[in-house]
Formats: structure tokens, C-alpha cells, sequence
């Protein structure tokens, strides 16, 4: 029967400040994908206009 | 005759104002990545003293204070203080009991004569922690509110810039499992926090700190004379202007998150809305010298921040406005009156879609619960209006041929009346949003929810927000006495953070 060998001891909590940088990474990035979406939003809205021209 | 119908056309095509303007306040939004404030942030745990005022609180207040325990963020940096408003069940002896249980961080304050609202019970407190040196900023919140573990560490970390005085966090929408009204307000609070704040940050401006949710450093609140304003319903925004009009900056934390509970009947929605509406009418007032003026040291004045402001404190206006203008130009010149209206419904066809798509993904988690209620936002009978204005054809065919399938046809010849109506709904709309209220308080419970949720779905909640600002409106004309009206918490949030 093989033992399993012991579990590696947990890591010791990472201080508080060392997660300010990625946080900020990733509110940075959250935010430019809004960017993205806004454009997305005014596309769909050109289209409906550019039916309403057409065929309205 | 001329002047007075191009007159009456431009009352109508003004009532689609406040969408363009709210459009407008979104797109904003894709700039927010280029108008960030982390570049002054940074990782800071200042002393922070958590003020919790509390009257009558006891089914939520313990739950909270441990929530508050366990946040992320240094426990030696962290003091909560349960500021019981006189309290008269069970709040003191559960606050003492955190106390006892968290010696050193958790204190029960206690005022023997209260009742005479938040912003004199939040004075006690700063007066309390301002009397000694160990608080370097405070963090004003509501009882029943859950804050995410980072949260406070979010709004902390811009503190670290001097220029700024406060910090607020994104307020969302926690009842569990809560009901069409609490989805509604849900949605509503993706627009109005998550939305227009980023906006509004954009602007560098911000309307309003959240109550239940405003980081003040040391340095503010004692330059706003170590109090918060006791004589309007709108202590938070008191204190938000006055932050900005001595030029510090209120920045708008997204990605903080708060949990609230929220009213989950229309008279505890109609309570909490009137006391903000009369609120926002008497800051209106008490800055009169701010609006539309540019100054150096702050942005409240500019026109882009005054057009947000008065178009929504002004909405029911424009809708009452421009039904009136379309019914009386049906009497006056019917052609002209059907074109204005179909360009103000184009208009409000296109906003709605860009809003409410945009809205939808700009917090995605909250948008998978409420996206029926986004979509229903305007009401059923706007939406109808709208769908006949974008594609008339396919609906006059099918109305058309469902009239005659039921041996309805007759119908069609009550055309004149039919348009009299789509042309007053703007306005009507809010009247039927008020009988969802009276219908709550005069029919049997089960009868009233029904009927009352049935009105605000026909109505729209638009259109309900928009008659409770019509009574606000009322109230303060009539210089009806201000009380403050408690909102009742159960405390059913099954938020786990």
C-alpha cells in the first residue's frame, strides 16, 4: 500500500497590498471591454436604423 | 397659428429629452478606461472607523458586525461603531454582545433621545470618533448592507490620493429571494449606480455618495465642520456637494461591491422614493448658484452635469408636456401630430434598445437575473407603441386579421380614439402606475400584489418612479413637514460574500 505523501503546507496569506496590483489589472481591463460593449450597443442601434431607412 | 403648432411640435419631440440625454450619459461610459483613477491609487489601509446608525435593527445588526469582521482588510486598522438611535427592541443588547465579542473593534454608542433621523444619528458617531486621533477615514454605511470582503480595500486604495475626499461604491440590489419589484429595482440600479456613476466619473462629477456605502477621509469630513447636514432628506448628496464645491473629488468605486436589501412592496418603494425625490428638490434649491456655472474648483456647474440632473428631476414634466402638445395638436393639424409623435417614439425605440442592451452588459451577473424586467422596464403598453412605430406593417396586418378571426373588426373604427390614447400614454402611464399603488392599499393582500404588480407591468416602472416624483413635486409645493420615513428591512439577503 502506498502512502500518500503529506499535503504541502498551505501558503502563508498573501499581504493585502501584493493583490492591489492584479485587482487593478483586471478593473482596467473589465473597463476598456465596456468600451467594446458600448460600441457593440450603437452598431445594433445603426442597424435598427439603417432598416427603419430601408424598409420603413 | 404657425409658430404655435411648431411650438407645440417641439414640446413633443423635447419629451424624448431625457433619454437622449441618459444615451448620451451612457456612451460616457466607454471613455470610463481612459478617465480611471488607479494611477493615484494605491495600496493603502488607513484607520478606518465604520459608523453603522441603527434604530430598531436588531434582526439585522448582529449579522452585519460580523460580515464587517471578516473583510478584507487589516483587523488592527478597523473599528465598527453601532450607533443605536434610541433603539426600542432588542439593538442595544446585540450590539453590546459584538462588543463583548470583539473587544477593542466593535462599540455600541447609544443615544437616549432619537427618532429624529440618520443624519443626527451619523453625528453622534463623528462626533464620537473624531474626538481622538485614531481615525484616519470613515466609512458611512446602513445596517442591513453587505459589503463584498475587498470592498473596503477598493475604496481605501484611492484615498491615497490626497485630492480626493470621497469614495462610493457600487450599491446593488440583494433581496433573495425577492420579487418582480426588487428584479425591477435591480435593473434599475445597473443604470442609475453602475451606469451613470461611471458616467459621472467621467465627468468628474458625481452626484451622489451612496448612503449606504461613502468612505470620507479625516481631512473631509472635518472640513465639512466634522457634520452631516440635518436639515434636507438628502444628507448623502449634501455632503456629496459639498465635498466637490470645496474641490476635493468624489470618485465612483464599480468594482466595490454593497449589497441592499431593497423595499419589496410599492409603498415601501413610493416611502423610500418620495423622501429622495423631495430630497433632490430641496438640493436643487440649496445650490441654485451652482448650476450651469463653470467654476476652476469643481465640475457640479457644468452643462453636461446640469442636463443629467434636471433631465431626470424634470422627466415627468417632459412626458406631461409632450402628451398634452401631441393631443392638442390631434385637434389642430392630426398629420403633423402623428409625425411628431412617431419621431418622438423613434427616438424613444432607439434609446431604449442602446440603454437597456448596454445596460444589460455592463453588469452581466445582475443582467441574467432582471433581463426580463429590463426588457419590460418602459411597460407593456410602451412597448406595444413601440413596436408599432419600428414595424408597422407586419402589426397592422396581424391586428388586422386577429380583429376579424374574432369577429372584432368593428374595433378598427374606434381609430381616432385609439390614437388620442397612445398619443396621452406618456402621461398616462404614470396615473396607472399610481393605481398599482392604491390598488396595494385598498384591495385584500393577495388581490392588491397581483393587481398592483399587473399596473406596474402594463405601466411600466418607469412611469411609477416617474409618479412618485410627480407626488414629490406635490409635497414640496405644498411644504409638506419632512419626516424621515425609516425603510423596513427584513433582512432576507442570501448575498454569500
Amino acid at each position: 500500500m502506498t502512502r500518500r505523501p503529506p499535503s504541502p503546507p498551505a501558503p502563508p496569506p498573501r499581504p493585502l497590498s501584493r493583490t492591489f496590483g492584479g485587482e487593478v489589472r483586471r478593473a482596467v481591463a473589465y473597463e476598456r471591454g465596456l468600451a467594446l460593449k458600448a460600441v457593440l450597443c450603437v452598431a445594433v442601434v445603426a442597424l435598427i436604423i439603417v432598416a427603419e431607412i430601408v424598409w420603413g | 397659428m404657425n409658430d404655435f403648432r411648431w411650438g407645440l411640435t417641439a414640446l413633443v419631440i423635447a419629451g424624448a429629452l431625457p433619454l437622449i440625454v441618459a444615451s448620451y450619459q451612457f456612451l460616457m461610459i466607454g471613455w470610463h478606461f481612459r478617465r480611471l483613477h488607479y494611477s493615484r491609487c494605491a495600496p493603502i489601509f488607513p484607520r478606518t472607523a465604520i459608523l453603522i446608525p441603527a434604530w430598531n435593527e436588531a434582526a439585522v445588526i448582529a449579522s452585519s458586525v460580523d460580515r464587517l469582521m471578516r473583510l478584507s482588510y487589516p483587523p488592527d486598522r478597523l473599528r465598527v461603531f453601532v450607533i443605536d438611535d434610541a433603539s426600542t427592541d432588542e439593538t442595544p443588547q446585540v450590539a453590546q454582545a459584538k462588543a463583548a465579542e470583539y473587544p477593542g473593534r466593535v462599540f455600541h454608542l447609544r443615544r437616549e433621545v432619537g427618532g429624529q433621523g440618520k443624519a443626527h444619528t451619523l453625528n453622534h458617531g463623528l462626533a464620537e470618533v473624531l474626538s481622538d486621533n485614531w481615525m484616519q477615514a470613515v466609512l458611512i454605511m446602513d445596517s442591513d448592507v453587505i459589503y463584498e470582503p475587498p470592498s473596503l480595500r477598493r475604496m481605501t486604495r484611492h484615498l491615497a490620493d490626497p485630492g480626493v475626499g470621497a469614495v462610493t461604491a457600487y450599491i446593488k440590489e440583494g433581496s433573495r429571494p425577492g420579487n418582480y419589484l426588487t428584479r425591477f429595482i435591480g435593473y434599475e440600479y445597473i443604470t442609475a449606480q453602475a451606469a451613470a456613476r461611471r458616467s459621472q466619473n467621467v465627468l468628474g462629477a458625481v452626484a451622489c455618495l451612496a448612503g449606504g456605502a461613502q468612505l470620507h477621509s479625516r481631512a473631509n469630513i472635518e472640513a465639512l465642520g466634522g457634520r452631516i447636514d440635518t436639515s434636507s432628506l438628502a444628507e448623502d448628496t449634501i455632503t456629496t456637494f459639498r465635498t466637490q464645491l470645496r474641490g476635493a473629488r468624489v470618485i465612483f468605486e464599480p468594482h466595490a461591491v454593497v449589497w441592499a436589501e431593497e423595499p419589496g412592496t410599492i409603498n415601501g418603494l413610493w416611502k423610500q422614493r418620495l423622501r429622495w425625490g423631495r430630497g433632490n428638490l430641496q438640493v436643487t434649491r440649496r445650490f441654485a448658484r451652482v448650476w450651469f456655472r463653470m467654476d476652476k474648483g469643481h465640475r457640479l456647474g457644468s452643462t453636461r452635469f446640469g442636463l443629467f440632473w434636471f433631465t431626470l428631476l424634470l422627466q415627468p414634466v417632459f412626458l406631461i408636456c409632450a402628451s398634452a402638445s401631441l393631443v392638442t395638436l390631434y385637434y389642430i393639424d392630426a398629420p403633423l401630430a402623428w409625425d411628431a409623435f412617431h419621431a418622438l417614439w423613434i427616438v424613444n425605440v432607439l434609446t431604449y434598445v442602446f440603454i437597456t442592451l448596454f445596460a444589460l452588459l455592463i453588469d452581466p451577473e445582475t443582467g441574467r437575473r432582471v433581463w426580463r424586467e429590463a426588457i419590460l422596464f418602459p411597460g407593456l403598453v410602451s412597448l406595444l407603441i413601440m413596436l408599432t412605430v419600428i414595424i408597422p406593417g407586419p402589426l397592422r396586418y396581424l391586428t388586422d386579421h386577429g380583429l376579424s378571426l374574432i369577429g372584432a373588426s368593428g374595433v378598427r373604427h374606434y381609430g381616432a380614439e385609439f390614437e388620442l390614447f397612445i398619443y396621452a400614454w406618456l402621461a398616462g402611464s404614470m396615473l396607472v402606475a399610481y393605481l398599482a399603488k392604491v390598488a396595494e392599499n385598498h384591495l385584500p393582500h393577495r388581490a392588491g400584489a397581483i393587481l398592483s404588480g399587473a399596473l406596474v407591468y402594463i405601466a411600466g416602472y418607469g412611469s411609477l418612479l416617474c409618479a412618485v416624483s410627480l407626488a414629490a413635486y406635490v409635497k414640496q409645493l405644498r411644504h409638506a413637514e419632512t419626516t424621515w420615513d425609516k425603510t423596513e428591512k427584513s433582512g432576507k439577503m442570501a448575498v454569500s460574500v
